[in-house]
């Protein structure tokens, strides 16, 4: 039946001819391990091409939804392993075509009649480069956006059409959704296009100029070596090993995903370990003669390269081999000087190390974040909208110029000029505690180097609560339960009658409703209303204005009102959306996974 | 002779082996879709207050939820429309209120259906599918007509529950999606 079937497809198609052609090649030199290089290659070509196709079914190229849709590949199933493949595949591909030009070099293969099979080879590197350097923005992470916007400024700087070409690029002046949807079209449709072209050619002139039975002497063709199944063997054994490693770190491993691209995030851009050594290269350049190292010697190295087979034939034997010899040697050597100093570099930069290290945790929480769902927005929307992530870097530029927020191991922001309390568990009952003693109300980290230490509310804290200490334990629960803290809310359901008890004694007008408003009763003027003290409303008005009649008033000359006038945002020193950050972030009430958080490096 | 079978063997192992590794994962990756569970139920839900229904005038409200589609999360999103039907006067105890809910997709092919008030029925505007006022599935006395729908409205769970603060009665409907074309109610 299927051999009824072959003979019928072949006798239509021929097929077996052209099979013939490539499987049944004599190998005058015997099988080799060397030349599995090139089978390698294209192997891992195809399963490269292969998996970023299935990936292209799920990805979409737009500054909102990039990040998420590799995000949503990755907790596909298979999703992470494909995904995987495809990266470290292009990796490997990068490595093998380097030991297969080196290989090529060596063996003098490029010589008459193959030059334009060297030719076309050759033309793949660059081509290469630039799928790689397409391919890794698309996820539209902070590190790609950044690497696309220097790789683009280098382009830029090319003489004469550099900057139009930038310009197309990009798609303006800056990275943005014209850049995803150009790379993508480079990525997915022209370089592939244009590389699976020159592959053909180059394969198919590889054939032409292999030697047929009908042109080698019959002793030669007699018993020799054939390609199928001698060389191939040897192919497919070399070629599962790289493509097991492959697929090892794949599984293992996986491909990263980084932050999603947000321009407030500062991030140092390095390019991929594979450009590391052009990288390298720009250093020993003024900064006027950098264009050497970025288009000069590499441009000018492709030419010679791509002349080699017409310089090689004025060469004598001896000469040509020296020269081929000393290429190979001098590129091997100085891409791995030039590299592992880059990357020694790097390893030694405290600075680099610690922002990377900041880059890392940032990236995980926004993955919980992003476990959970991403918005319409986008996933730096995720980063922008977590006061896990803002409220510290708020805090540290609005806050901390007097306000510390320190917890009791010591770790956290400190204050600039400690002139205000530490706000750490601010309103919580170890905080209020503090406050309500009267050697806690005068410390230093609390209302110590504030006015109000000399206030009534100092002879309250120091003068009157010690009369009423039994009570005081009530007192606090029910002014912490006021803020309805959320890390607190399995305590204050607890302790609900204590609570009534407490704030009973806080509407007493013998007590704290002497000076504070407390629901009903006191009244507003001298200290700050404690009615829903420390909750989300209260926070938000007292930070955008102290000053408010419900606070300190007229006497408010301690703190910044931060957004006091509510019909002209514009006019405050912050908006909405920031106090807001500031004080979920101050009540600790920020998203978090129920389980703990599930790292993208666990694996199905 | 040996040696050379064993070699091509040998071939065909490894491409077996790196097809599997290469092709399965695709495979999975393609067919994910097919396995997704589909989160058509939101759970209870509050859609209206019972003051807003007259007695036997169907209002429609849309349910509103959490869509994820694909890499998207839609925090509000309008995930279906329900027409409420009250049946009774009643206004004191809310176990004794009685609303109907029905989904407004229509069995047929899934449009949206209308309420025509002169006529007092609701209708289909794509294929003209005629329910009564009890979501049962009508026949007009127009000659030629005939109700393509396979089945009546679907009729969701219902209830009135009191408001937080008591003195408020809202409408909570269970929104549900069903299998469209069949003259059964099965659950997406
Ligand atoms: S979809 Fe309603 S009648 Fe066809």
């Amino acid at each position: 039946m299927l051999t009824n079937f072959k003979t019928w497809l072949n006798d239509r198609t021929g097929y077996q001819k052209m099979l013939g052609l490539y499987s049944n090649r004599v190998l005058p030199n015997g099988p080799s391990w060397a030349a599995t290089t090139a089978s390698c290659m294209l192997w891992m070509f195809v399963v490269v091409l292969l998996t970023g196709l299935v990936l292209l079914s799920s990805f979409s190229p737009s500054a909102s939804s990039a990040w998420a849709s590799v995000f949503y590949i990755e907790q596909q199933p298979a999703g992470s392993f494909l995904r995987g493949l495809h990266y470290f595949g292009a990796q490997a591909l990068i490595i093998l075509f380097g030991l297969h030009t080196m290989r090529v070099l060596l063996s003098a293969a490029f010589r008459s009649p193959r030059e334009l099979v060297w030719i076309t080879g050759l033309l793949l590197i660059p081509l290469l480069m630039v799928w790689a350097v397409t391919g890794n923005p698309l996820p539209a992470t902070q590190k790609g956006y950044a690497q696309i916007d220097v790789e683009a400024n280098i382009l830029g700087s090319s003489p004469v059409i550099g900057p139009f070409a930038r310009q197309i690029l990009i798609g303006g002046d800056s990275v943005g959704n014209l850049t995803l949807t150009h790379l993508s079209f480079l990525h997915m449709a022209l370089l592939p296009l244009i590389v699976i072209s020159l592959t053909i050619f180059h394969i198919w002139q590889m054939f032409r100029h292999a030697p047929t039975d009908k042109e080698l002497p019959p002793e030669m063709v007699e018993g020799a070596a054939r390609y199928w199944p001698d060389q191939s063997i040897r192919n497919w054994s070399v070629f599962a090993v790289v493509f097991g490693i492959v697929a090892w770190l794949a599984y293992t491993v996986g491909a990263p995903l980084e932050l999603p691209a947000d321009p407030e995030l500062h991030h140092i851009a390095r390019p991929e370990w594979y450009f590391l050594f052009l990288f390298e290269l720009r250093r020993y350049f003024p900064p006027e003669l950098e264009i050497i190292a970025t288009m000069v010697i590499p441009t000018v190295a492709m030419i010679f390269l791509l002349l080699l087979p017409f310089i090689d034939r004025v060469c004598s034997q001896r000469a040509s081999a020296i020269l081929r010899f000393v290429i190979v040697a001098a590129f091997a050597a100085s891409w791995t000087w030039l590299t592992f100093t880059s990357l020694n570099r790097d390893w030694n930069d405290a600075e680099l190390q610690a922002s990377r290290l900041e880059e890392e945790k940032l990236r995980e929480r926004v993955h919980a974040l992003a476990d959970a769902g991403i918005p319409p927005e986008g996933a730096s929307f995720l980063l922008a909208s977590d006061p896990k992530i803002q409220g510290p870097i708020l805090f540290e530029r609005h806050c901390a110029s007097c306000h510390s927020h320190v917890d009791e191991n010591g770790e956290g922001i400190a204050a600039k000029e400690q002139k205000a309390p530490n706000l750490y568990g601010f309103a919580s009952r170890d905080w209020v505690k503090t406050v309500l003693d009267p050697e806690g109300w005068t410390a230093e980290h609390m209302f110590g180097n504030t006015e109000l230490a000399e206030s009534d509310m100092s002879y309250g804290v120091v003068d009157g609560l010690p009369d009423v200490a039994e009570d005081l334990p009530k007192l606090i629960a029910a002014l912490s339960a006021e803020a309805e803290l959320p890390y607190q809310v399995d305590q204050d359901t607890a302790d609900a009658d204590i609570i009534a008890e407490g704030l009973e004694f806080l509407q007493s007008e013998d007590n704290c409703a002497m000076c504070h408003k407390v629901y009903d009763a006191g009244e507003n003027g001298i200290g700050p209303e404690l009615t829903l003290y420390g909750s989300r409303s209260w926070l938000r008005d007292f930070i955008s204005n102290p000053a408010h009649d419900r606070f300190y008033a007229n006497d408010n000359n301690y703190m910044t009102a931060f957004a006091p006038d509510r019909n002209h945002p514009e006019r405050n020193t912050l908006d909405e959306k920031s106090i807001d950050l500031l004080v979920d972030w101050l009540r600790q009430d920020w998203y978090e996974p129920e389980t703990p958080a599930v790292t993208t490096d666990e694996k199905p | 002779m040996q040696r050379r079978t064993l070699l091509i063997r040998g071939c065909q192992a490894i491409a077996a082996a790196i097809m599997a590794v290469l092709f399965v994962p695709i495979g999975r990756f393609i067919s994910a879709p097919l396995f997704r569970k589909s989160q058509s139920s939101s759970g209870a839900q509050r859609v209206a207050k019972l003051g807003q229904l007259e007695v036997g005038k169907p209002m429609q409200v849309p349910i509103i939820g959490k869509r994820q589609d694909g890499w998207t999360l839609y925090p509000d999103s309008v995930i279906g429309k329900v027409w409420l039907i009250r049946r009774n006067e009643e206004a004191e105890n809310p176990e004794e209120c009685k609303v109907d809910a029905y989904s407004a997709v229509c069995p047929h092919i899934g449009c949206g259906i209308n309420h025509s008030p002169d006529k007092n029925h609701f209708i289909c505007p794509c294929h003209g599918a005629v329910f009564d006022e009890q979501g049962a599935k009508m026949n007009l006395e127009e000659p030629g007509y005939n109700n393509p729908s396979p089945r009546g409205m679907d009729s969701l769970i219902c209830k009135v529950v009191n408001s937080d603060d008591g003195d408020d009665f809202w409408v909570e409907v269970e929104y549900e999606q069903f299998q469209i074309g069949l003259s059964e109610q099965i659950k997406k």
